[in-house]
């Protein structure tokens, strides 16, 4: 009774903003603007604040995840891998694990490579020649998909393991590898996609991020621009980032 | 905002003060970014915006239908339910179907899997609308051979598929929610089956109405301008008209 009477006494007395953010802190919700009384900060624009991911703020947050993501599955860089346009993640996960270090490019011209070849077309690349392929925002690219992934997995070695990483909520940036950018993935389709393929008990999928996380994406924010608690924060309606470890079976 | 102390300002100094501003507000630095009330991990609304008002993307769907309504016309098949057949409509229906994947909607008229479905009869209707249906269906390109066949020749197809989009953990579970699409892959599933040059793909939205969107914002929170203004590069929803030759 002491209770509603104060309140209704808070209610009576308080400005509705003092009010409602003073409710929501008594009640451990988390306070809700009503339509009207949102503030969109810096956020009241119609273009981003970077149109490059945030690469010229710092480290972009899909970034983020994804050398998380490679960071957690180093063990697995090892060996004869494959890379696709240049060797960063192999030889910054990878270390002296590496025997033999493999570049691919869908067009001539790129130095590093050591491969040129489309994974939806070409059958140039050698079969069961490598431990590791690590394949990161890449396979969305892609229209055809399923014959990518067919590639991938010939081209593994019975027991090798593919690390992939595909965008979920995104902004679609046109990038001048002659191929463009079709889909966004969500763990359900990235898990039936791959399991057309893996042994089922061989797909590891994991989503990453968040609202927050996404719209400082979209915006173009870096890194440095949230908390490690915000961008560790997982919310599996907001997918801004989905990892894929998959191992070919031993024996086929 | 009130600036009014800046108009007092002698006019060197005026322009300055909003020269600096602009440059300002194009590109905070690093550390200065105001999130406002959206620096939050947890979405203002877990439900699209339905909650606050009509959602974003409900927005962009029914502007797009509401430029091709000549096309809902004689028999008109949609999903689920009739919420766009006879509001786009209204008297040139003449028949309305509702399919359903699942036995038990009591407003279906037709239960089938579009991925598929031999038993319903080809060349039937005038119209179909699919609204925000492909990205819970897997094989994609099957349903959209389906939904070629089953139209009247000179019918018409109108859908609209999410991009950017939160994917809600009811429909994750209960459907299965697979992809978020592009004006090219779009483009490409569609011309995989009818002919090109009947096939006109349409992007919406820009990274404030994403952002929104994202937040599940209502319509009414942004205004008109900012809703129509469409950025290539922050595809929010996208449509596609397809004709039947």
């Amino acid at each position: 009774m002491n209770k509603t009477y104060l309140k209704q006494l808070a209610k009576q007395t308080l400005p509705s903003a003092i009010y409602n953010r003073l409710g929501s802190q008594l009640s451990g919700k988390e306070y809700c603007p009503p339509v009207g009384k949102l503030s969109f900060g810096n956020l009241r624009r119609l273009t981003p604040i970077s149109r490059e991911f945030g690469y010229d703020r710092g480290l972009p947050v899909d970034r983020y995840y994804i050398e998380n993501f490679l960071a957690c599955q180093a063990q697995d860089v090892q060996g004869r891998v494959l890379e696709i346009g240049d060797a960063t993640y192999t030889r910054r996960f990878g270390g002296d694990r590496i025997t033999k270090s493999d570049v691919l490019h869908v067009v001539e011209g790129n130095p590093e490579a050591t491969i040129v070849g489309d994974l939806t077309t070409t059958d140039n690349i050698p079969s069961e020649a490598f431990d590791c392929v690590i394949l990161t925002q890449t396979l969305h690219l892609l229209y055809d998909m399923k014959t990518a992934l067919a590639n991938l997995y010939r081209i593994l070695k019975p027991g090798g393991i593919l690390l992939v990483t595909v965008p979920g909520i995104s902004q679609v940036v046109k990038c001048d590898w002659g191929s463009d950018w079709c889909w966004a993935l969500t763990a359900q389709s990235a898990r039936l996609l791959f399991e057309e393929f893996f042994p089922k008990n061989n797909v590891q999928v994991e989503t990453h991020g968040n609202v927050l996380a996404a719209i400082a994406f979209l915006q173009g924010l870096a890194v440095e621009e949230l908390s490690q608690e915000e961008l560790d924060y997982q919310d599996d309606e907001y997918q801004v980032l989905i990892t894929v470890r998959a191992v070919k079976p031993e024996v086929a | 905002m009130n600036i009014s102390w800046a108009n007092k300002l002698p006019i060197p100094l005026y322009h300055l003060y909003y020269w600096l501003r602009n440059i300002w507000h194009d590109c905070p630095p690093v550390g200065w970014v105001n999130l406002g009330s959206l620096g939050r991990v947890k979405p203002i609304s877990k439900d699209f915006g339905f909650d606050r008002g009509l959602p974003v993307d409900r927005y962009y769907i029914e502007n797009f239908l509401a430029r091709h309504a000549k096309d809902i016309q004689g028999h008109v098949l949609e999903i689920k339910e009739p919420l766009y057949t006879y509001k786009f409509g209204g008297d040139r229906i003449t028949k309305s179907d509702i399919l359903h994947v699942e036995a038990g909607n009591p407003k279906a008229t037709i239960v089938a899997d579009l991925t598929n479905a031999d038993h319903l009869p080809s060349d039937t209707f005038d119209c179909i609308i699919l609204t925000q249906t492909l990205q819970f269906i897997y094989d994609v390109p099957a349903a959209i051979k389906t939904l070629h066949r089953i139209l009247k020749p000179g019918g018409v197809l109108l859908v609209t598929v999410s991009g950017i989009s939160q994917i809600s953990s009811e429909d994750m579970e209960r459907w299965g929610q697979y992809w978020s699409f592009t004006t090219l892959s779009t483009q490409r599933l569609f011309k995989e089956v009818f002919d090109q040059d009947k096939v006109a793909v349409a992007s919406y939205g820009n990274v404030l109405s994403a952002i929104a969107f994202l937040h599940g914002l209502a319509t009414k929170e942004l205004e008109q301008s900012k809703l129509d203004y469409h950025d290539p590069e922050y595809q929010v929803l996208i449509s596609a008209r397809a004709v039947k030759e």
